[in-house]
């Protein structure tokens, strides 16, 4: 055989071989990312439902009746009961409501227990190694495998994974570029799952298929809870000072907190996030003395649809002239404001976007 | 063509050792149920070349939370280490803060509390090891969670989180 015929064999199996390979990887679970906050239109919603709940259901009972005929909200409840008696509290819905029932207790906050990836062939969900208090608290034992029935049930095109660190789903918040991180993932994982900062940074960029910006300095809550992204070059960033002329009437745990040293840990996130090239919009934000209650307009849901950029924006009791001010500064960015009253549940450290998880936008 | 089964063969044959060589060890890294890893097996600092660790119940660092009894002691060793072969200066903080689990509704648990700190600074000489026996005066409640912390410099790890439970 002519040595330039093998030569010239030899070069089309390495090129096949080249081909076969870039093929597979464009579509591997590798390529894909955490779904971004402000792109796209909501398909898939995940909920929990605790029976007997009287913080949630308020929210639940808002929210869900706006959503459409294309979308499914997903009811994650420890029984049949539980999810029967949701169906009767929450009434007839254009949206599809399917139950995921998983035997065992679980908290209403969906949030925290996983992370979406989204690809084209199928959705990944993160779940940190354990929850916070799983030995103390049954609920957030139950929470830990929230993931895996949700997963369970959906299969094949949902897949689950138990990451090897520890980390709440509201720990972070992406856009199409980015990922901001609390720093709050150095305290709960140096030391125990990763050695240095720089490979815990590297391991969540490859497992969340994104570059990751770990916010030097920040509130000491979860991120959705001070900042959220308007759109890639935007990004809202909370501000006590915005909220100090209304806040002073709010009865708050230990009061209202407006003094400078928390101050300073809203506008160092703001300024980080300017300093990328991101345009910061400040938005009012109370936030309480215990250092959890957050009176806020960032922990949002929001949907783009038929060219309208739609954000449900929790809203307040006794606060309309906050309320007023925080929704005109979502509507001066383009979003049409659906307000979401969330008095009933944000003494629990949380409100819309620590209740509905999204499993999938279009 | 003169030689096609030969040509077939070497390029059947290119194509599978190129693909046995660029092929990922996983092409679908994402299962229904993988196990995380154990953890690090051991945890220190690494300050000016010296080697700074905290051991309870003789080890460094565990990932799976620790179960400790409320009243219970904690006993803690704060080794520093300099394998060069020049002195170190030292300053290090070793800290426990711990929170509650709050109400059964709420989303996370309390604000992180600092309970116990202390400072040590220290000169290390070329290739010695120092042990400095810690006893810290706290008194953990039931439903607590506790976090040990130890810092030198910019560095920070937390080792320890522990459940104290009876």
């Amino acid at each position: 055989m002519n040595p330039l015929h093998q030569i010239l064999a030899a070069i089309v199996g390495v090129c096949a071989a080249v081909f076969v390979l870039d093929l597979h990887s464009s579509s591997a679970p590798g390529k894909a990312a955490m779904l971004s906050e402000c792109d796209g239109t909501l398909r898939q919603i995940v909920i929990h439902y605790v029976a007997g709940d009287t913080a949630a259901m308020p929210i639940y009972q808002q929210f869900l009746p706006q959503l459409t005929e294309d979308v499914t909200a997903y009811v994650v409840c420890a029984d049949q009961k539980g999810f029967d008696e949701f169906a009767q509290r929450i009434g007839r819905l254009r949206c599809a409501v399917a139950p995921i029932i998983v035997e065992h207790p679980i908290t209403a906050w969906s949030r925290d227990r996983w992370i979406a990836l989204q690809d084209e062939r199928k959705i990944s969900l993160l779940a940190p190694r354990d929850e916070d208090a799983a030995d103390l608290w049954p609920a957030r034992s139950g929470d830990a495998r929230v993931a895996l029935d949700i997963a369970r049930q959906l299969k094949p095109g949902v897949v689950a994974q138990k990451l090897d660190l520890f980390f709440d789903g509201g720990d972070s918040l992406a856009n199409s570029k980015n990922i901001f991180v609390s720093p709050e993932i150095l305290t709960k994982n140096l030391g125990r799952t990763y050695e240095t900062r720089e490979e815990l940074l590297a391991s969540l960029a490859t497992k969340l298929g994104r570059p990751i910006v770990l916010l030097d300095s920040a509130p000491n809550h979860h991120v959705g809870m001070y900042m959220m992204a308007a759109d890639d070059r935007t990004m809202l960033v909370g501000d006590p000072s915005l909220a100090e002329p209304f806040g002073k009437m709010f009865d708050l745990p230990g009061g209202a907190d407006f003094s400078s040293k928390t101050q300073r840990l809203f506008d160092a996130v703001a300024t980080q996030v300017a300093g990328m090239g991101y345009r910061v919009v400040r938005i009012p934000t109370v936030v309480a003395n215990d250092g959890r209650t957050f009176l806020t307009y960032v922990n949002v849901i929001t949907d783009h649809r038929a060219g309208t950029k739609i954000v449900y924006l929790p809203i307040y009791r006794q606060a309309d002239a906050l309320n007023a001010s925080a929704a005109q500064v979502w509507r001066c960015l383009g979003y049409e404001v659906r307000p979401i009253d969330c008095t009933s549940c944000y003494r629990y450290f949380g409100t819309l976007h620590c209740l509905v998880n999204v499993l999938q936008r279009n | 063509m003169q030689y096609p089964a030969q040509i077939a063969a070497w390029t059947a044959g290119s194509f599978l050792i190129s693909m046995a060589l660029l092929l990922p060890a996983k092409l679908d890294a994402v299962g229904p149920t993988t196990v995380p890893s154990a953890g690090l097996e051991s945890a220190k600092i690494t300050d000016h070349g010296a080697e700074l660790s905290l051991l309870f119940d003789g080890r460094s660092t565990s990932a799976i939370p620790l179960m400790i009894k409320p009243g219970a002691s904690m006993p803690l060793e704060f080794v520093a280490k300099n394998p060069t072969d020049q002195s170190v200066d030292l300053h290090a903080m070793i800290a426990i803060d711990t929170k509650r689990a709050p109400s059964p509704m709420s989303r996370t648990v309390s604000m992180p509390t600092q309970i116990w700190q202390q400072e040590e600074t220290l000169t290390l000489l070329p290739g010695e090891t120092k042990t400095i026996s810690l006893s810290p005066a706290v008194h953990l409640t039931e439903g607590n969670i506790a976090m040990i912390q130890l810092s030198s410099g910019v560095h920070f790890i937390q080792p320890f989180t522990m459940t104290v439970k009876s």
